[in-house]
């Protein structure tokens, strides 16, 4: 424009020249002459752009008028392509935070889990205090790094009753380095946990308002947790939980137990983790670590043996094992599979729509609408259903997320410290990929359009467009639909088995029934063998005392779900060290412990009233123990130690052979576990696990058996009062989250492929609809027609099927190799994925069928 | 330029751009003064509106555009009509005729 104007300007600065004006006046006379230069070339600026708007706003209401027109295929295109971007963004946010970092602190990507390299069993042991200690101060690679392990207090500030709570002793920096903010008061203090410093707490609210009423004073006040004065620092929300469970107050202990603690032992007990300084690698830190831990192993040989080799993984690989990690990331490649395919899916169906609606643009051509006025048609088309599929998507998403988050925040099983929110990259590859696949499906048959030679298409009919049918795509493709839905849906029946039968087929007890608390004994009550073990069968009276309880046992320390590792030297085996010993998994019970939960007896007996603290010790094995140690020969009368204890140095010998049990939460593997049982008064020990049979919800039964325990002692207090179903959900949290996401995914890809199949099918049929048309003008009679759609379907259906059990089969192999405990071959699955893949096969053919069959001839003949 | 002609009926200007196209294409200084001279000068027309009226010509489809040389060699843009445009010159020169014979009418015999 500016050019036309100078041209313009300069013939008129010449004429006026050439009247006799100077070059200067003429110049100014031209312009005078000409008005306002700006205005003008403002005036044909807006025309243009409301030119650009309106023929915008033309092809826009042209192109949804379209959409109307065919709304069963649109409706399918934008609900497919909505539904796949939905799943790709809410399981690719889901997963993401799983795989990453779910945990609500600052930047959590820069939190890690120090550990010692996994030893054989795929056990990484955690750190010494000694050793933390060490690493601590030598090394350069974290900001700082920080130790936590479970503990207990007891509270009885309220005078009436001793409870006791869940507790973690951690290191004084333990909430700097995860950068968390109390809610009252700072946290702990310069020179608290060191010797002649304070000793100091953090409580959460829950203990702040059950103990305290919610003393506005609370911080600075001393409390005494059953041993010793603690100062209240802070105050946390009850949300905030971190590695050690539903704690519900940290004692700073570190380094004041440190100082106390002699270098020439160490129990790896200590959860350690750290904020990585920036800049600085994983495997930098690595070597950093790997250095100091080889100069502990020449300071301290005998702790430090064969440790030299670190593990420092982002934090929230604690959580998630690497068993569920590599089917999370399977389940991720699965849903951008999903994703794409569906994005193939509405490509296919837009391209052939596009290849019927041929005549209609050539009509349009014809009317005098401009190649480039069609080619943006088709593009607009295409854009509004991706651009609707997009909105609906976001929803489907944002509710996705919103299902996921109140699932993990109603499961008791969940760590709260992991949330989940909608992860933006993944919406904008959804959203590009539908947009980039409706719009590019739609480009090829736009450009045929815009080099349509109308005159010789009207001449020549359809035949004259070559390469536009995309029959052979479509065909291949319901075959893979159908070969896809009948994996998916054989992967769903499979894992629905798995979620279904989770803790029912590996225990001899149903654990609904059973409820479980902590109970700990101080060293100063019931000092002898013979008064705890007396006592512990008096709080076990008591308990079985409450009406509608029917047994009750104690198991030392751990739970139902769980056993805890202990070693064993078997007898007649030399070892040369203390490392050599087995590590075993290992209980101490009380006597009814067997009987109350069911569990078979295979060989020998039970334990018995005259197995009592002064007879010679007993000790009952599993299966798997009997087989490991002595294969082919019975181990009755045979004898072990357990070096850990108090008796260390006594033989116990096997009375019994029980049935294996999984003694290390459900199990995953088809490995049992080898575990030895002893009697609880035999031995001395502090903590344990008091569990309940009860008639009807054992959570009821929590109050009732406080009160039991207090009638019998009332300094013993009984904290952690749970159903022993929330050990086993908590044991098998991940399994059922990952089974949950793969049901939801295995639901929405199937529904996808019905909706595919059906939308291949219906454009199948559309596509020959003339042909049917003509063989019926020949006299062909619906009959035959019916059986020629019916046939052709079924030959693809038989195809993909023949396909789908292939892959059916493959899917089944690889979840049998994940969870070779649950999933068992069944013909039934295959049957009904089968069965149902078939029927829908047939709903697909059966109503474009039925339109074809009942097409008026004349106006499909006369409209082409 | 007292006593010329240059306020122009609207759309009349867009008949006369066409008229000057039909036997040749142009520049847009080349269709002002072709009007100026065929119409002796009488009928002037306003040169900012000029350009307005071809771009609405152009964005109708009725002309179409193309850069050529000028005839003292300077790169130009000229316009020339389409079939559209040929097409639509010829209903309005119908309807202005008769318009113009019903005005000619009414002020001779009224």
């Amino acid at each position: 424009m500016d050019d036309e104007m100078a041209f313009h300007l300069d013939m008129a600065t010449e004429e006026n020249m050439q009247k006799g004006l100077s070059s200067e006046d003429a110049r100014r006379r031209a312009k005078t002459d000409f008005g306002g230069i700006a205005q003008t070339k403002e005036a044909c600026r807006d025309l243009w752009i409301l030119e650009k708007i309106n023929q915008f706003w033309k092809d826009f209401r042209n192109g949804f008028r379209q959409l109307n027109r065919f709304p069963s295929q649109s409706i399918i295109s934008i609900l497919s392509l909505a539904m796949a971007i939905g799943l790709f963004a809410t399981f690719f946010s889901v997963i993401d935070k799983l795989l990453l970092s779910g945990m609500p602190f600052e930047n959590p990507d820069e939190l890690y889990y120090i550990s010692w390299e996994a030893s054989e069993g795929g056990f990484r042991p955690n750190i010494s205090l000694q050793d933390f200690a060490d690493f601590r101060k030598h090394q350069t690679s974290f900001t700082d790094i920080a130790a936590i392990r479970g503990a207990y207090i007891t509270l009885n500030e309220t005078g009436e009753m001793a409870y006791r709570y869940r507790s973690s002793m951690v290191s004084d920096n333990f909430m700097e380095v995860l950068r968390v903010k109390p809610l009252l008061g700072s946290g702990f203090q310069e020179g608290d946990s060191y010797s002649g410093g304070e000793m100091s707490i953090i409580l959460n609210e829950r203990i702040w308002e059950e103990q305290f009423n919610r003393d506005p004073d609370i911080i600075g006040k001393k409390v005494f947790t059953g041993d010793k004065h603690y100062t209240v620092r802070a105050i946390v929300s009850n949300s905030f939980r971190f590695l050690t469970g539903a704690v519900e107050s940290w004692k700073g202990e570190i380094p004041r137990r440190v100082e106390n603690m002699p270098r020439d032992g160490g129990i790896p007990t200590w959860l350690t983790y750290g904020r990585l300084k920036p800049g600085v690698s994983v495997d930098q830190a690595e070597a950093d670590f790997k250095a100091i831990a080889a100069s502990l192993k020449e300071q301290y040989p005998k702790i430090n043996a064969g440790r030299d080799s670190l593990s420092i993984r982002p934090l929230i690989e604690y959580y998630i094992s690497d068993n569920m990690r590599n089917l999370l990331v399977l389940l991720q490649v699965a849903v951008l599979v999903v994703l794409v395919g569906a994005c193939i899916n509405i490509a296919i169906l837009r391209a052939s729509q596009a290849a019927n609606r041929i005549s209609e643009f050539a009509a349009r051509s014809a009317l005098g609408a401009s190649p480039r006025q069609v080619f943006n048609q088709i593009i607009i088309e295409s854009l509004g259903i991706g651009f609707l599929s997009s909105i609906i998507g976001l929803s489907i998403a944002l509710y996705g997320i919103r299902g996921a988050q109140w699932w993990m925040n109603n499961s008791v099983f969940w760590p709260s410290e992991i949330t989940v929110e909608l992860n933006r990259s993944a919406l904008v590859v959804g959203l590009v990929l539908g947009i980039l696949a409706s719009v590019g499906a739609s480009l090829l048959p736009a450009v045929k359009v815009y080099s349509l030679d109308i005159i010789k298409y009207l001449r020549e009919g359809k035949g004259s467009v070559s390469s536009f049918t995309t029959g052979h795509l479509v065909r291949g493709f319901v075959i893979t639909q159908v070969a896809l839905s009948f994996a998916v849906l054989v992967g769903m029946f499979i894992m629905l088995q798995i979620f279904l039968n989770l803790n029912k087929n590996q225990l001899p007890y149903d654990p609904d029934d059973f409820l479980t608390a902590q109970m700990l004994f101080y060293p100063t009550s019931y000092p002898s063998v013979k008064e705890r073990g007396a006592k512990m069968e008096e709080v076990l009276e008591s308990m079985r005392a409450i009406p509608g309880v029917k047994n009750a046992a104690m198991s030392f320390r751990a739970s139902l779900s769980n056993a805890y590792n202990g070693a064993a030297i078997i007898e007649g085996v030399v070892y040369q060290d203390q490392s050599d010993y087995p590590s075993l998994s290992c209980r101490v019970v009380t006597q009814d412990y067997f009987d109350m939960l069911n569990i078979k007896l295979l060989e020998g007996r039970l334990f018995t009233p005259f197995d009592t603290h002064d007879s010679n010790k007993v000790v009952i094995v599993n299966q798997a123990m009997a087989a490991r140690f002595w294969p082919n020969e019975s181990v009755i009368g045979k004898r072990i130690k357990n070096p850990e204890n108090q008796f260390a140095d006594e033989w116990m010998t096997i009375v019994g052979v029980i049935q294996n049990l999984p003694e290390r939460g459900i199990r995953l593997l088809n490995t049992d576990v080898p575990c030895y049982y002893m009697l609880s008064r035999q031995h001395m020990l502090a903590l344990w696990e008091v569990v309940l049979e009860c008639t009807g919800d054992p959570e009821k039964y929590a109050q009732p058996m406080r009160e039991a325990l207090a009638k019998v002692d009332n300094s013993l207090g009984l904290m952690y009062i749970r159903p022993v179903k929330n050990d086993f959900g908590q044991q098998a949290f991940q399994l059922t989250f990952v089974t949950r996401l793969f049901l939801a995914f295995g639901a929405i890809t199937f529904l996808l492929s019905l909706i595919g199949i059906y939308g291949l099918f219906s454009s199948y049929v559309s596509q020959r609809i003339r042909e049917y048309c003509i063989r019926y003008a020949l006299g062909a009679n619906a009959r035959n027609i019916w059986k020629m759609i019916a046939k052709q379907g079924a030959v693809l259906t038989a195809i993909g099927l023949l396909f789908g059990l292939v892959s059916g089969y493959g899917v089944f192999l690889l979840l049998k190799g994940v969870f070779p405990l649950f999933v068992y071959a069944s013909h039934f699955y295959f049957l009904l994925a089968l069965s149902l893949v078939a029927t829908t096969a047939f709903a697909a053919i059966f109503f474009p069928a039925r339109k074809a069959v009942t097409a008026n001839i004349a106006t499909v003949l006369r409209s082409d | 330029m007292a006593g010329k002609t240059n306020d122009l009926l609207q759309g009349a200007l867009e008949l006369l751009i066409l008229r000057t196209l039909q036997n040749e294409s142009r520049h847009g200084w080349g269709i002002l003064k072709r009007i100026e001279q065929i119409s002796k000068d009488e009928l002037v027309i306003h040169q900012g509106s000029l350009y307005p009226a071809l771009y609405r010509l152009e964005k109708n489809g009725d002309i179409k555009s193309a850069f050529g040389l000028s005839e003292n060699n300077r790169k130009a843009k000229y316009y020339s009509l389409t079939k559209a445009g040929e097409k639509r010159l010829e209903q309005e020169m119908a309807t202005w005729g008769k318009f113009a014979r019903a005005v000619g009418l009414i002020l001779k015999f009224a």
